[in-house]
């Protein structure tokens, strides 16, 4: 890890930000950051929840060990094809019910980070190309954005 | 702040070397040392992975097991994954995987060794 921040604004737009560093234990970092962060967003005694529950019965704890699978998949992913930099991990409350957790790394000379999606889960056959997929199973929305050099992946997940 | 932590990845061979028991994550830090325990063991007969005290694994955990099912059933033996969490099997879920990974149910009986 190099630094964090906390930039809270208007409570249901609270933004938290870790920056990893770019190697085999970022997701690992990822996951244990996100439980720490995350923890008020998706605590079950916080009414903010209960929109989420509407949908998704399984307990708040159930919906941040999804969080968890999600971010550690980006980051791993975004290691794999950066340039060896940083990796920013955000976490922006988005409303009563939503969390955006957004990826951002610089990309190694020659990598474009993520496919296009849509990112179809491959067949029981398949030994790889799993992990955006199952992003994209957990989550709202996943948006990428793409720049000259480098690429952010924001997932949108219920609270 | 303090450092975050790492995952970790506890691996002990049971079962007389027919089978693994793991303690901890299983993701891209971790795979790579369940895999080569896994190619490691003896694949004369069924390998039992008891994944009791595993929290949490991710695509790359997943590309093991995969990799490991293949190996084994291209020599009539199952990996079975024994005691999974309610994490480990709503990925199993996702994936579609639930019906091409065994598991079966209840903690792992064999000695260390």
């Amino acid at each position: 890890m190099v630094s964090t921040n906390n930039s809270s604004r208007a409570p249901e737009e609270a933004s938290l930000e870790v920056w990893l560093n770019s190697d085999e234990t970022a997701a690992g970092s990822a996951r244990a950051w996100i439980h720490g962060a995350a923890e008020d967003a998706f605590d079950p005694r916080h009414d903010s929840g209960a929109d989420a529950r509407a949908t998704d019965p399984r307990p708040a704890d159930s919906r941040l060990d999804d969080a968890a699978l999600v971010v550690s998949e980006l980051v791993a992913n975004a290691v794999e094809h950066g340039d060896g930099g940083s990796v920013r991990l955000r976490l922006r409350r988005r409303g009563p019910s939503e969390v955006e957790l957004s990826v951002f790394n610089r990309l190694r000379s020659g990598s474009s980070g993520v496919p296009e999606g849509p990112w179809p889960m491959p067949g029981v056959e398949a030994v790889r190309g799993r992990g955006l997929a199952v992003v994209e199973s957990l989550s709202r929305r996943v948006g990428v954005v793409r720049g000259d050099s480098d690429v952010e992946v924001t997932a949108t997940v219920a609270v | 702040m303090d450092q975050l932590p790492v995952s970790r990845l506890e691996i002990e061979a049971i079962d007389a070397s027919r089978g693994l028991r793991l303690v901890g994550d299983i993701d891209s830090h971790t795979a790579p040392s369940l895999d080569s325990a896994l190619g490691g063991l003896d694949a004369d007969g069924d390998v039992t992975v008891d994944m009791t005290e595993v929290g949490f694994v991710d695509s790359s955990g997943l590309r093991v097991l995969v990799g490991q099912h293949q190996r084994l059933g291209s020599a009539g033996h199952r990996l079975v994954l024994a005691d999974p969490s309610d994490a480990v099997m709503r990925l199993l879920d996702i994936t579609g995987l639930t019906g091409t990974i065994h598991t079966s149910r209840g903690p792992v009986s064999g000695e260390a060794g």
